[in-house]
């Protein structure tokens, strides 16, 4: 996935929505209900421009939805073509407020080849997901299904913009839910882990000593490790990982009843740290 | 069994000789050598190019059973030479030698090196080495060491050789000018300022995170020319040293650079003390995580050179590399 230079202006989204594609997964932390229609706007925008299906959720009632989007040229015609939708969030994801990735999969897997046999290019789904990242457990499930839903993009035409609100849940949630994603607007964390072609997670960005608290928990939360095998990672876009942030991914692995950890296309970080660290886990492949 | 002076001696005997000509080197080290190859003592020459000549040509087809590490490696920077002793000794033990036998050319003023550095090493020395059952000898030519290097020589090491004449062998004594390693560390001025740091540096950050830190440095290191290795081992060594000043430093702390072609010095002050310990970064000790020690030996490794000072500012670490 392409790296976004997206920039926040005091008024919102600029510029930065160009270079959006049909396979975007993308975290925006706003502060104000305009920011977020802005942004909303601009992200299903461009999807629609492309021939995507475009699907908003949120929680409040529908008629507000329609007018968060006033910002679409012919919104009345696209909601009615079907081109649009917009949706209360419980109706998408259950009243108790806790996803369920394989249930998320299934749901949003359905709608994205609905989309494409009723002619569209593909689903693209906007979601204001604040009150689904409210406790630690919530936030949980959440991370599970957005490593799940970023790994579905990579090779079916679903693109996803998830809004937090950072008044409400504050900029370190604002982070975890941020890291998550290949890109973001509003937030900017130090690292990101999310789907990889080449490996079983990507991690891209800066793992350091002030980042290591919020990785372990990221990678205990989100990233799988199957008993016996390899956790392969792919790091082509890590600019920085010093010692605890490798020892960090082997203890995970470990601990998961891993094998090894594999750092995919390692930058020469990497090995410059492992010459100094006793990691008998940590194998690179270039 | 260990032979030779140094025979029922426990851990590291570390042995000084002053020589004053090319035949006195060669009475000095090569009996040495030579009876740590009769005993089947694994023996390590790490010697300059022109001393090593000298052992080569009087040893002859014995030269091939010695272990020979060129000083030009061995001695680059200080931590380096530790880590990489140390992981010969292990080696060399694990095998099942009983004594290990080295002779090696320090580098000091005289041979066109820093000699602060090297006297810290050979004070470290004493403790780097003393879990491993090492005779080292390092011979100091009088010809070209500075005396104030010969002082502190005297000081850094418990044992003397001397040369004896005709029949009467070398001596082996212990030295009575020895200082206990950690109070001669303790009592040495710390390390000044580096020329460059009279020039306004090219960037400052104050109360960076360690990520600003990396990233302003980097930027400046662009223009030095130097390769990518040298600019990631010194945006590694700088983020340790950073989270240090952070974390057990006091606020506030500041980051400085000067890039010059080929090379780049930075600077981390912080308003706090320092590390109590006069070991830090020379040694990789249990426990040293807790003082900040873990990051200042990748420092060291990863640095040509790694320095420590005190002023009224505070505490500072002056990171260098160069080409």
């Amino acid at each position: 996935m392409e790296a976004y230079s997206g920039s926040m202006t005091s008024s919102g989204v600029s510029a930065s929505a160009h270079g959006l594609g049909s396979r975007d997964h993308l975290c925006w932390a706003y502060r104000q209900p305009d920011e977020l229609s802005e942004g909303v706007v601009t992200f299903l925008r461009l999807g629609l421009a492309v021939g995507q299906r475009a699907l908003y959720l949120a929680q409040r009632p529908a008629p507000q939805l329609r007018r968060e989007l006033a910002g679409l040229d012919g919104l009345d015609d696209l909601i009615r073509s079907g081109a649009l939708e917009v949706r209360p969030l419980a109706d998408q994801h259950g009243e108790d407020g806790h996803v369920d990735a394989d249930g998320q999969l299934g749901a949003y897997g359905q709608a994205t080849e609905s989309a494409v046999a009723s002619g569209f290019t593909g689903l693209r789904v906007a979601v204001d997901a604040t009150p689904l990242v409210r406790t630690p457990a919530q936030r949980e499930a959440f991370g599970r299904w957005e490593l799940v839903a970023d790994r579905y993009m990579i090779d079916h035409p679903f693109a996803a913009l998830c809004a937090y609100d950072i008044c409400a849940i504050g900029d370190d949630v604002a982070d975890e839910m941020a890291c998550l994603h290949p890109a973001s607007w509003g937030s900017a964390p130090n690292f990101r882990l999310h789907a990889s072609p080449l490996a079983d997670v990507a991690l891209s960005g800066e793992v350091d000593a002030f980042a290591l608290d919020m990785f372990t928990l990221t990678l205990e939360r989100t990233v799988p490790v199957v008993p016996g095998e390899d956790l392969r990672v792919d790091v082509r876009d890590l600019t920085f990982i010093d010692h605890r942030g490798i020892l960090a991914l082997a203890r995970h692995a470990h601990r998961a009843g891993g094998r090894s950890v594999v750092l995919v296309q390692p930058p020469p970080v990497v090995p410059s740290v492992l010459e100094l660290v006793d990691a008998p886990l940590v194998r690179v492949e270039p | 069994m260990r032979t030779g002076a140094a025979a029922g001696h426990r851990g590291f005997f570390h042995e000084t000789a002053c020589y004053g000509s090319d035949d006195d080197f060669v009475a000095l080290t090569v009996p040495f050598v030579e009876a740590g190859l009769a005993a089947g003592e694994p023996t390590v020459l790490a010697l300059d190019r022109h001393n090593h000549a000298l052992v080569a040509e009087a040893l002859g087809d014995d030269l091939a059973r010695v272990i020979v590490l060129p000083a030009s490696d061995q001695y680059a920077r200080p931590a380096a030479t530790i880590a990489a002793f140390r992981g010969l000794f292990a080696d060399l033990t694990a095998e099942g030698a009983a004594q290990v036998r080295i002779v090696g050319d320090v580098p000091h003023t005289g041979t066109g090196a820093l000699w602060d550095p090297w006297a810290r090493y050979e004070a470290a020395a004493n403790l780097a080495y003393d879990d491993f059952p090492v005779w080292g000898l390092c011979p100091y030519d009088t010809r070209t060491t500075p005396v104030a290097v010969l002082d502190e020589v005297a000081r850094t090491h418990p044992r003397v050789a001397s040369i004896g004449h005709g029949h009467a062998g070398n001596g082996h004594t212990a030295n009575t000018r020895f200082e206990e390693p950690a109070a001669f560390l303790g009592g040495r001025p710390p390390a000044g300022p580096d020329p460059i740091e009279s020039a306004a540096p090219a960037a400052v950050v104050a109360a960076p995170s360690p990520r600003a830190a990396r990233a302003a440095v980097a930027e400046v290191a662009a223009s030095t020319g130097l390769g990518a290795d040298r600019v990631n081992g010194l945006v590694l060594a700088l983020s340790e040293v950073v989270t240090n000043a952070l974390v057990h430093g006091e606020a506030p702390v500041t980051v400085r650079a000067w890039p010059s072609e080929g090379r780049i010095h930075v600077t981390v002050t912080d308003a706090g003390p320092g590390p109590a310990d006069p070991f830090v970064g020379l040694l990789h000790r249990p426990g040293a995580e807790s003082i900040g020690g873990h990051g200042l030996w990748f420092a060291h490794q990863l640095c040509h050179q790694v320095r420590m000072g005190r002023d009224a500012a505070g505490f500072t670490v002056r990171l260098t590399v160069w080409a």
